[in-house]
């Protein structure tokens, strides 16, 4: 069972996803998130998606962060400010995932199946 | 008195010895004394890598290179966007000669020893620069970049003094 596909490519500048895409929420089709990793948090913390949503990291921080996954399904790697990494949720689960450089900076993303959230 | 207290109680003192150094400094001394800040903490932690093999101690300084190194990268491209160097000054120089006999005493110690010294050190002198960065520097900076760019470290170096802190807690 995975719960991520493989992260996709790394990019920097700014942010090309929107929060949520109506267009796309709309149809029922995949929708996109991001996360900000900002103050040395993970903005939101925890997200709810369904399987075949992208997932965005931006990091907005001075120092570099990643976001990974404790189980081993995703993980950015070193992302320096304003750099950003997506994922793929794959099938449902709790994936908690931390920075590896702070610890203490945490987040879960929740993969569930079934209607519209 | 606790150690913790002792700690806390070192990191005033030394605050406090170094406040003739770094009294009045003027934009470009405060950028130098903050670059140098960094690279001596960059020094710390490659003693850690090269002498512990603790995981969090390892992990730590692996985050203290990273960050550290960020942060000065950042400084740098500021400067040179303003077309400005740092200057050389008395409160760097101080920071260096703290920091060689401090380096001294770390690279005579092993294991555990090490462990404890290392975190102790890293939580102090987070404290220390925290508090001057964050109460003498940034009040009298002039520059608006070089003030927002200084804020912005802070919020990292405090960072780095809360998990400062849990290490010293583990390594005690």
């Amino acid at each position: 069972m995975r719960h991520f596909l493989m992260a996709l490519a790394l990019t920097a500048g700014a942010s090309l996803l929107p929060l949520i895409d109506p267009a796309a929420a709309d149809a029922g089709k995949p929708r996109s998130y991001q996360i900000v990793i900002e103050k040395f948090a993970f903005s939101p913390a925890r997200l709810t998606v369904k399987p075949g949503d992208t997932i965005e990291w931006i990091n907005r921080d001075l120092a570099p962060h990643t976001a990974t996954a404790k189980d081993a399904s995703f993980d950015t790697l070193r992302l320096k400010r304003n750099e950003t990494m997506r994922a793929v949720a794959g099938s449902p689960g709790v994936v908690d995932y931390i920075c590896t450089y702070h610890p203490n900076m945490k987040g879960v993303i929740v993969i569930v199946d079934g209607p519209a959230l | 008195m606790t150690k913790k207290l002792m700690i806390a109680a070192l990191a005033l003192v030394a605050a406090t010895g170094m406040a003739s150094a770094q009294d009045k400094l003027n934009d470009l001394e405060i950028a130098h004394a903050a670059y140098t800040a960094d690279v001596i903490d960059i020094r710390y932690a490659h003693i850690a890598l090269a002498i512990s093999d603790t995981p969090a101690i390892r992990k730590f300084a692996e985050a203290m290179i990273s960050d550290h190194t960020a942060v000065n990268e950042g400084a740098g491209a500021l400067l040179k966007k303003l077309n400005a160097a740092p200057q050389d000054n008395a409160f760097s120089q101080a920071l260096l000669k703290g920091a060689a006999e401090k380096q001294a005493e770390l690279l005579s110690l092993r294991g555990d020893a090490f462990d404890k010294a290392y975190a102790s050190n890293e939580l102090g002198y987070h404290q220390t620069v925290n508090k001057i960065l964050g109460e003498t520097w940034l009040p009298i900076v002039d520059n608006a970049e070089l003030k927002e760019f200084l804020a912005e470290a802070l919020v990292t170096f405090k960072a780095h003094e809360a998990h400062a802190g849990l290490i010293a807690k583990m390594a005690k």
